[in-house]
Parts: C-alpha cells; sequence; structure tokens
C-alpha cells in the first residue's frame, strides 16, 4: 500500500502543478515586499497575518467545503464511499489535500509573522493563525458534511454556506478575545486573553475533526454510535467547570450550573436541528428498540435524544446546586420543556410531505414563536403570556412551565400521529 | 457469494424492496432486470452497501456488510450508470488513485498498466480522463471498478450509451472476468445483451423477486441430458396442460412450466435426448391432449422476462 494517503495523493496531483507553485511563492513574496517597504518587520508580520487569514480562512473554508461538494456533484463520491479508505483518513484527505495549496501560501504567512517576531502585543500570532485556519476548515468540512446527511442533493451554494460558517465560527473564537483585556484561570492555569483564545480555539478544532470523522463514518454506512456527542457534552461541562473554578469563584454557581445546562442545552438544540430526520429511520428506530436490537437501536438514535438524559442530569444537580428562593428549577424545567417542543417541532415539520425544504420551514417557525408571538404579545400589554414562548419558568411559573409544557405534548402528538399515518399509508 | 435475506428498503412514501431474497452462486453472471422503478438500482446500492436496509441481511461471501461494511467492500466493485471521473487526472493517474484507495499493494503503476491494458487504455495513459470519449470513459469507469481485482463486481447499465462495437467488448470482458471466477450483477434494460453473458436472470418488479432462475433452463436436472426450452400448442384450451406437464412419466425431467393464460400453449425446461423428447410427445397425446405443434423454443430472453412478469401480476 502507498505510504501517502491516497486521497491526499490525489489532491497534491491536482493542486500542485509546476506553475502554480511558482505562482504562490511569487504572490507571497511582492505581499511581504510591499509590507516592509511600509514598516520595515511590523509592516511583513501585519500584512503576512492578514495574507495568511485570507488565504487559509477566507479560502481554506471554501476549498475544505468544495472537497466534499465537487465529489458529489461529479458522482465520484459513492467510489470513495465503497473504497478502503476509512473516515479518519478521508477526512485527513479532504482537510490537508483538497487545500494543499492554500496551506502552502499560509504557512509561507506563518514562517514571515514568526520570523517578524510576531504582531505588537501578541506572542501567539503565527500560532493563532495556524490554528485558526486549522478550525475554520475544519468548521466548513463539518458543515458541508451536515449538508450532505440533509440533503443528499448538493449545490454550489452550500459551499459558500458551509464557507461562511467556517469563518464566522473562526472569527468569534479567537480574534474577539483580543479586545478582552483579562485574564482567565481554568483550572488554576493563567492565561492571558490571547492565549485562551489560542487554547480554546485548538480544542474545539480537535472537536470539529471529531465532528467530521463522526459525520464521515455515518456518511460510509459505519455503525455510528451517539458516543462522540456525549462525549462533547461532558466536555462542555468539565470546560466550563474549569472557568468557573479558576476565574470565577464566586460566582461558581453560575458557571457551573446557569451556564453549563444552557450549554448542554444549546448543543442538544443545535444537534437535534442538523442530524438528518426521516419517517424511515424513525420508523427503523422503532422497530429495532421493540426486536430488542441494541447495537442497531443506538446506531439509528439521534444524537440530541442520546443527550437529554445528560441534559436532566445537569440541570438537576445544577438546580438542586443553585440558590434557593430564585426558581432555578422552575426556570431549567422551562428551558427543557422548551428545548422537547422545539425539537418536536422540527420532527414533525421536517418528516411532513414536502420534507426537502422541512429545514428551512422548522426555522421560520421557531424565528415566529420565539421572535414574532413575543413581540406582538408585548406590545398589546399580555407580558404575562410571553413566558408560554420564551423560557421565562423562573420569573413565571404557571405560564412558563405550562406553556412549552402544552406546546411540547402538542407537537409529540402531532409527529406520533404524522408517523402512525405514514405506517398505514 | 451473495446472500440476501427479507431485505427491506423503503423511501418515505414507498417501500422500494419488499422482503427480497436470493442466493447467487460464485463465479455466474446475473442479469438484474426488471421495468424502470422496479427497486433494481436500490437493490445494487444495498448490495453495494451504498444504502442501509429498512431491514434484512445482506451476506458478501458470509460478511455481513452491516456488521463490516469495510471487510465487505474488499470484495466489491461498483460501477453506477451515472459515474463520476476524476477530468483533471490522467488516466494512470485515474487507475493509481483508485488502486491505492482500494489497498492494492506498491504505487500502483503496474497494476495500472495491466488494467489499462486489458480494458484497451494501454494507449491512452498520459491522456486527461476529461478528454476521453464516452466509450473510453465507461472503460475507465470499468477499470477503476476492476483495479483491485474484486470478487464481486456490480455494474448498473454498464452498456448505456456505448457504441455496438463498445458494448460488444463490454460484453467480451464480463465473460472474461466470469472465467476468472468473478460474481456479477449487472443490472440493464437491453435484454438481448444480457443473454450473450448472463447465465441466470434476477427479475425484480414492485419491489419483489418475480423469478431468479438460470438462462437456458438449469431448472431440471443437468445429470438428465441437453437442456433445451420447449414450447407445445394444442388445437383448444386444455385445463389439465399443466398438471400433465408437471408430473410426467419416470425418466422424463420436466421443470419450469409456463402456462399460457388462454391455456393453449405452455412452455417448459426439458433435460433429455431427442428420443426422450419423443417420448414426452407421446405421453401428452395419451394423455388426451390435442397437441397441434411441439418444438425447441427460441423465444429470447426477453420473451421469457414478458411471460414471467406477465405471470405474476394479478
Amino acid at each position: 500500500m502507498s505510504v501517502l494517503n491516497p486521497e491526499l495523493r490525489r489532491n497534491f496531483w491536482l493542486e500542485f502543478s509546476a506553475t502554480r507553485l511558482i505562482v504562490m511563492p511569487l504572490v507571497m513574496g511582492l505581499l511581504f515586499s510591499l509590507g516592509w517597504l511600509w514598516d520595515e518587520w511590523a509592516g511583513v508580520a501585519g500584512v503576512a497575518q492578514a495574507a495568511g487569514w485570507a488565504v487559509l480562512v477566507l479560502w481554506g473554508t471554501r476549498l475544505a467545503a468544495d472537497g466534499i461538494v465537487s465529489e458529489v456533484q461529479g458522482k465520484t463520491w459513492d467510489g470513495q464511499r465503497l473504497s478502503g479508505t476509512g473516515p479518519g483518513a478521508m477526512v485527513v484527505g479532504k482537510l490537508f489535500g483538497a487545500t494543499a495549496y492554500a496551506w502552502t501560501g499560509g504557512l509561507m504567512c506563518i514562517a514571515a509573522v514568526a520570523v517578524a517576531g510576531g504582531l505588537a502585543g501578541d506572542a501567539w500570532a503565527p500560532l493563532r493563525l495556524l490554528v485558526t485556519g486549522l478550525f475554520a476548515q475544519a468548521v466548513a468540512l463539518w458543515f458541508a458534511l451536515v449538508q450532505l446527511r440533509l440533503q443528499s442533493v448538493v449545490r454550489r451554494f452550500q459551499v459558500l454556506l458551509a464557507q461562511v460558517v467556517g469563518i464566522i465560527a473562526s472569527i468569534q473564537l479567537a480574534p474577539a478575545y483580543d479586545f478582552v483585556k483579562a485574564t482567565v484561570s481554568w483550572y488554576g492555569i493563567d492565561f492571558t486573553a490571547y492565549g485562551f483564545a489560542f487554547f480554546f480555539t485548538a480544542l474545539m478544532t480537535f472537536w470539529a475533526w471529531v465532528g467530521c470523522w463522526r459525520l464521515m463514518r455515518a456518511d460510509f454506512r459505519y455503525r455510528n454510535w451517539p458516543l462522540a456527542f456525549l462525549a462533547f457534552l461532558v466536555f462542555i461541562i468539565v470546560f466550563t467547570g474549569g472557568v468557573a473554578a479558576g476565574s470565577f469563584p464566586r460566582l461558581g454557581w453560575v458557571f457551573e450550573g446557569a451556564v453549563t445546562y444552557h450549554l448542554v442545552v444549546l448543543a442538544t438544540w443545535v444537534a437535534a436541528m442538523l442530524e438528518p430526520k426521516s419517517i424511515v429511520l424513525l420508523r427503523r428506530l422503532i422497530e429495532r428498540f421493540r426486536r430488542g436490537d441494541v447495537a442497531g437501536f443506538l446506531a439509528d438514535l439521534p444524537c440530541a435524544v442520546a443527550g437529554l438524559p445528560l441534559v436532566v442530569l445537569v440541570g438537576i444537580i445544577g438546580a438542586v446546586q443553585g440558590p434557593p428562593g430564585w426558581g432555578v428549577g422552575l426556570q431549567f424545567l422551562s428551558v427543557f420543556l422548551f428545548l422537547l417542543r422545539d425539537m418536536a417541532l422540527v420532527y414533525y415539520v421536517v418528516l411532513g410531505a414536502n420534507g426537502r425544504r422541512g429545514h428551512a420551514a422548522a426555522l421560520i417557525y421557531l424565528l415566529v414563536l420565539y421572535g414574532l408571538v413575543p413581540a406582538i404579545l408585548q406590545a398589546s400589554g399580555a407580558f404575562t403570556l410571553i413566558g408560554a414562548f420564551l423560557p421565562m419558568g423562573g420569573v413565571t411559573p404557571v405560564v412558563g412551565v405550562g406553556g412549552p409544557l402544552v406546546m411540547a405534548v402538542l407537537f409529540g402528538v402531532l409527529l406520533f400521529t404524522r408517523l402512525s399515518s405514514s405506517r398505514k399509508g | 457469494m451473495i446472500d440476501v435475506e427479507g431485505l427491506c428498503f423503503e423511501y418515505p412514501a414507498k417501500r422500494a424492496l419488499d422482503d427480497i431474497g436470493f442466493h447467487i452462486e460464485a463465479g455466474t453472471v446475473t442479469a438484474l432486470v426488471g421495468p424502470n422503478g422496479a427497486g433494481k438500482t436500490t437493490l445494487l446500492r444495498c448490495l453495494a452497501t451504498l444504502e442501509l436496509p429498512y431491514a434484512g441481511r445482506v451476506r458478501l461471501d458470509g460478511i455481513d456488510v452491516a456488521e463490516e461494511p469495510r471487510k465487505a467492500r474488499r470484495l466489491l466493485g461498483f460501477l453506477d450508470e451515472f459515474f463520476g471521473l476524476y477530468d483533471d487526472l490522467s488516466v494512470m493517474q485515474c487507475l493509481r488513485y483508485w488502486a491505492a484507495a482500494h489497498g492494492v499493494d506498491g504505487d500502483g503503476a503496474d497494476v495500472a498498466r495491466a488494467t489499462a491494458a486489458r480494458l484497451g487504455l494501454d494507449d491512452r495513459l498520459g491522456e486527461r480522463a476529461g478528454s476521453l470519449s464516452r466509450g473510453l470513459r465507461q472503460r475507465l469507469a470499468i477499470a477503476q471498478a476492476i483495479i483491485h481485482k474484486p470478487r464481486i463486481l456490480l455494474m448498473d447499465e454498464p452498456a448505456s450509451g456505448l457504441d455496438p462495437e463498445a458494448r460488444a467488448s463490454l460484453a467480451e470482458l464480463i465473460l472474461g472476468l466470469r472465467a476468472e471466477g468473478m460474481t456479477i450483477v449487472v443490472s440493464s434494460h437491453i435484454l438481448s445483451e444480457l443473454e450473450d453473458y448472463s447465465s441466470h436472470m434476477l427479475i425484480v418488479d414492485r419491489g419483489r423477486i418475480v423469478d431468479h432462475a438460470p438462462i437456458g433452463g438449469a431448472h431440471v436436472p443437468a445429470a438428465a441430458g441437453r437442456q433445451v426450452r420447449l414450447r407445445v400448442v394444442l388445437a383448444e384450451a386444455a385445463d389439465a396442460l399443466d398438471d400433465v406437464l408437471s408430473s410426467p412419466p419416470i425418466g422424463l425431467a420436466v421443470g419450469d412450466v409456463m402456462v399460457a393464460a388462454d391455456r393453449r400453449q405452455a412452455r417448459f425446461e426439458f433435460a433429455g435426448s431427442p428420443s426422450q423428447q419423443a417420448k414426452l410427445l407421446e405421453y401428452l397425446v395419451n394423455e388426451g391432449l390435442p397437441v397441434i405443434a411441439f418444438a425447441e423454443d427460441h423465444s429470447s430472453l426477453q420473451d421469457r422476462y414478458i411471460e414471467k412478469l406477465k405471470a405474476a401480476r394479478p
């Protein structure tokens, strides 16, 4: 067997022509020269950092997402799925192969920033650029795979969407900390804002790779238990726990309880939105449960559903540890009921007759329920009813818990009816 | 080599495969036929491990494809009807890539050259895949599918868009691969061509198996003699035609009897010498059937396919 990952080698054949190998150093050399003329080493570092971001994040995300989409459109994807290349090797091949040419330019920029002594006040600049590039590209590939799983027919627009998601994720997670001049302590380890951003982005890069690997396994039709997602939820709990103990000892509960719980709920909610949904999958899941086929049942079990027991556990622990008299338990309960309502609503809408547009339709319904309806209630002075549409169980207990409960049951019944009617059909 | 049990596949509004089961022997070429929308492509994709069935089991050489998809894929080559090629790579690079992707030892150059020579592409190794004609692209796609010498080859409409000469070489290639012991399943609408190289026919209609039989009538014991398909025509309808044919005297081997709806004619497999054919005719006449024609049936695979489909439909 060839030592080099076949997918990586194929991409190298495509990406590295003699002309391209000459053009990239030439363009980068001219850019660095311009920086030098502006402000000597500081100018080189500034230009290299900006060019590196453009090449690795702006362009690299597009190449990473296109690595999958072009295969599907070119009808070579089934062949790749059937080849002996495993999901891990395929992720590596796509992430570092499809983006290989961008990385040649990106590495030149990283080297230039390092040689120039980094950016003023940012010792981590070269490493931060490296990790941001890796993270943004991994998120773009992950989102391209998410779209592929949601809809087997992919379009060029989806490359752009994955690119935008990759760019936004990398912007939010790294440079924003530049403006925070605080020291962050994590389990007693002190970080500068830059350092913490670098550390967090590096951790999230790992999880983005895990996400790509898991989705690749799913697309390769390997048995895929929701263990990676559960591990990610545990990571959230451990990570926020570290910030609480280090930086906010007096606000420990807020981090350990409230923030952790809401992040775990958010991750479960996002998983519920992004998972493929079909009547057939759901029926097969129920059938496997009835037959006692545990391995098959776990392979078909949606991550979001698998995460619910952990959400409940974190919620109960958080509520018990929370300050008494704040209505923490009711607030957590209302958030949980909204999660259930949204899951039932999205499944109900997506499993409808026009499932292809189901996710977009479900998103609109959620926007109406979370935005438009509360705005109308506020404008009409019916403030107490707002709790039925926004998680406010701690403030208005009856409406805040009763409202989402009624809606969760309603959409649950509708979903059950849809499932039953499809079985009869 | 291929075992399928209780296979069901569902689309949200339709059951595409309904409790399908069959066994395909090693070293055979099975023609997978059926009307449009019958479930042929879905069945091929389930066999190829590309789709997860709703229920049922597919085993390739004893390997459960749901349990061990990667292991099963090592046995498989698959050619999709709408295959894609890496247009910017040369023929040599395409073949080397797929050789490596399928885990072929070495850098794949020797295997690539050998496979290209087999498909008549050895003088095109340096050309870009995107510059090849339709027929050459098809050959390259087949070369990619067999470069790792799979034991099972699944092909969906491999002859579509090919000129007569290319179709003839495809038939030759399939027969050559079968001679090497490869088990091949070919889905196609062009029945006259399937006849040239297929040993078995698997008819699918509305997600169910209508018929799975050897082409040429291996339903009767091979030891009984030369196998032929016979046709008997009566002067008038006889309800007993089926019963009489199904219980021949000892020593005469009759199988796979298909009686026409008007009950005036029947087709069946027969294994035996010409004198045994004469004995069978004598038996039919003695049983009171008004026989006006009794001869070898030279109707095509297509006639048989239509006959089976009609018989299966209410």
